[in-house]
């Protein structure tokens, strides 16, 4: 599909729904029909976006307010074509946005106190909805997650005129992620991707556009100190290093290399151009050191796209 | 030399290399109305975006002029000052406000906002904007938070830094300014505080060599805007408010092609009495529970189509951080609108002190043929 053909024009729409998702492990649906295009013609897919709205009872400091991003996976498909390789936390699909933000005490309803934040994807090219296509949108809590969250997805969309054909090819976004397993040790460890987690595993070739890293401290002093690594954090972060190679064996770090080196900490992202062969990978493994290392949990993701064949 | 003779490199030296420069100039020009504010990857997100197109350009210029805006009040800048100094044409690329209240102590004054002033921008008798549109609404947000600088306040009298709410307009195409004219802009203090304002406008801009010939079709900048009534931000009652066919629209012959929306909510925190000043008036993003969760907005376009067909929650429709729903080339027929349905929601806990105005920009360009009224003498 020729991308500047679809780069511009159509109408404008955004739709979306809210969906409660209870706390650990609880799962939900967005309702697709409020995800269906207004339209009855095609649109393209610009941008997806994660409000997440997670509720406290009583006044405590940011810092104690579940972790959002990953402490909620979403698995996004387009019927048949997947758009994410299982479940992966929403603040792997795009860059850093902002960090949480809590309202006042109690002016919504009283009783919660709330606590804000946004994971916004823009896709690396826009998708291209099919007429009668629906994408479904899957949320799963992890452990991170640990009171409930309302989620608002919404789809930034541009609607193309009735009767537009479907190209032979599109080109679709996809998201696959390389979660280590939490963290419980105390002991220095490592951790390796294996050969399913930051993979092509199509038969055509993957446009890689990023790298996203991202890691959570949790636990110890205060008791139930939960933040992002980069956000406001008061406790100097040396600890974790990633090292990476391709399925051939190439570097593509030389030798372990501290996280926020290889993930520029402001978008929390390393965006390069580079096109991964069928079922060719990236080797991540992590090597977590120093004071804070039972508390430090990264994860990495690999953003891309690549052509479908549209029957 | 032809046009894709020339590299990238020789048609950014154009000003720099008089042999390159000429041609550049003869050969860029039929490359239409593209230019580099078109065409750079304002989104560093998005390295796919369509490559850039060249225009002819020479040196850069930078314009700037200054005026104090009593409250509630209108008031003009010395125009000469956003005049080449060259005598040539230029094109102005993007267009940037700087707002300070005068008086205040420290110069921190916490109501100030993009909000606060509305700009109306005339290049001859061609409109820039629709009426007076609020600063911040013309302008994406670039973080969270207010977007304020401070300025070293050493010579100030008191010593102290100032703070000043800093915007910028990255035109979607290039503004071409024939020799001699100048982009007018007339402000108005919306007298949402009761400091005068100090308002600092600045043109980023080009040299174009003299005697160019400009396009055949001139790109014209287009900005409107829509400022909703004061919502109670935690109240009892739902409420509502819509904007008219006035308000985001295209009045012209010509197509819009639109750039993007803009979308923020001011938030006023008034004192205990009515003798208080606001206390606050904040950037949108530091009252997250009316943006997130009070607010609701649909919109439609006055062909009817849907834009937000079921009640979003307002930031769901407008990024936080960026305050924008970016619209590449969406185009805008002639004579038509958009219309927007605010909705609030119910407080367990009302409070009167706090209010809310709704600002939603539109930003966009139209072509004009040249010589309708810009561009024939040049």
């Amino acid at each position: 599909m020729n991308p500047a053909k679809f780069q511009f024009g159509g109408v404008p729409a955004v739709f979306g729904a809210d969906v409660a998702l209870t706390a650990t492990n609880g799962t939900a649906i967005v309702d697709t029909g409020a995800l269906a295009s207004p339209f009855r013609a095609p649109y393209l897919l610009d941008e997806i976006r994660f409000l997440v709205r997670v509720n406290r009872f009583t006044q405590i400091a940011w810092y104690y307010y579940p972790l959002f991003g990953n402490g909620i996976t979403a698995k996004l498909q387009m019927g048949r074509i997947n758009i994410t390789q299982d479940f992966v936390p929403i603040w792997l699909f795009g860059t850093h946005v902002q960090k949480l933000w809590i309202a006042g005490a109690g002016v919504i309803d009283a009783q919660h106190l709330y606590g804000y934040n946004e994971y916004r994807w823009k896709l690396p090219r826009p998708l291209f909805v099919p007429l009668g296509s629906a994408i479904t949108v899957n949320l799963q809590a992890t452990p991170f997650l640990t009171a409930a969250a309302r989620v608002s997805v919404s789809f930034v969309a541009r609607a193309l005129p009735v009767g537009t054909k479907t190209p032979p090819k599109i080109d679709v976004p996809f998201v696959t992620a390389y979660i280590p397993d939490l963290q419980t040790s105390t002991n220095e460890r490592t951790a390796q991707s294996s050969e399913k987690d930051l993979v092509n595993p199509f038969l055509v070739p993957l446009h890689v556009q990023r790298f996203i890293g991202r890691q959570s401290y949790n636990g110890g002093y205060p008791a139930g100190l939960v933040f992002e690594v980069g956000d406001d954090g008061t406790i100097a972060f040396v600890g974790t290093d990633i090292k990476l190679a391709d399925s051939m064996g190439y570097n593509v770090t030389r030798d372990f290399t501290p996280f926020d080196s290889v993930f520029e900490p402001g978008r929390r992202a390393w965006t390069f151009l580079r096109q991964l062969n069928p079922k060719e990978r990236y080797n991540a493994a992590f090597r977590i050191t120093g004071t804070y290392r039972a508390k430090l949990n990264p994860q990495v993701s690999l953003v891309g796209f690549r052509e479908e064949v549209m029957a | 030399m032809s046009h894709d003779e020339l590299t990238r490199r020789q048609v950014l030296q154009g000003g720099a290399g008089v042999a390159v420069g000429g041609a550049a100039l003869v050969a860029c020009a039929h490359d239409g109305i593209s230019g580099l504010a078109a065409s750079g990857p304002e989104d560093p997100e998005m390295p796919d975006q369509v490559a850039a197109r060249y225009t002819p350009i020479t040196d850069p210029l930078h314009l700037t002029a200054i005026a104090t805006v009593p409250s509630n009040a209108d008031a003009g800048v010395n125009a000469i000052a956003l005049q080449n100094p060259l005598g040539l044409p230029m094109e102005i690329l993007e267009i940037k406000w700087a707002l300070q209240a005068v008086g205040v102590t420290g110069g921190n004054c916490p109501g100030l906002t993009g909000g606060t002033i509305a700009c109306k921008l005339d290049l001859g008798k061609i409109p820039i904007t629709n009426g007076h549109v609020p600063v911040w609404s013309m302008c994406p947000g670039r973080f969270v938070g207010r977007e304020i600088a401070l300025i070293d306040g050493a010579a100030a009298s008191d010593g102290l830094p100032r703070a000043a709410c800093e915007y910028a307009w990255k035109l979607p195409r290039p503004l071409y300014v024939p020799a001699g004219a100048i982009l007018v802009p007339t402000f108005h203090h919306r007298g949402l505080i009761q400091d005068d304002v100090a308002v600092r406008i600045s043109y980023s801009a080009r040299n174009l060599i003299a005697g160019a010939s400009p396009s055949k079709r001139l790109a014209i900048p287009w900005a409107a805007a829509f400022t909703s009534k004061n919502f109670t931000v935690f109240s009892a009652t739902a409420d509502a408010d819509g904007s008219h066919e006035t308000d985001l629209v295209n009045p012209h012959d010509e197509t819009v092609f639109l750039q993007r929306f803009v979308g923020r909510v001011g938030s006023f925190e008034f004192g205990t009495t009515p003798t208080v000043p606001p206390s606050v008036f904040s950037s949108d993003t530091l009252d997250p529970d009316f943006a997130y969760d009070l607010l609701r907005l649909r919109m439609r376009s006055s062909l009817g189509f849907p834009l937000v067909r079921d009640p979003l929650r307002f930031n769901a429709v407008f990024d936080p951080t960026t305050r924008s729903w970016e619209l590449p080339g969406t185009e805008m027929p002639p004579k038509s609108y958009y219309n927007v349905a605010l909705s609030s929601g119910i407080s367990a806990v009302p409070a009167a002190d706090q209010q809310a105005q709704v600002f939603i920009g539109l930003t966009g360009w139209r072509e004009i043929e040249r010589g309708a009224g810009i561009g024939g003498a040049a």
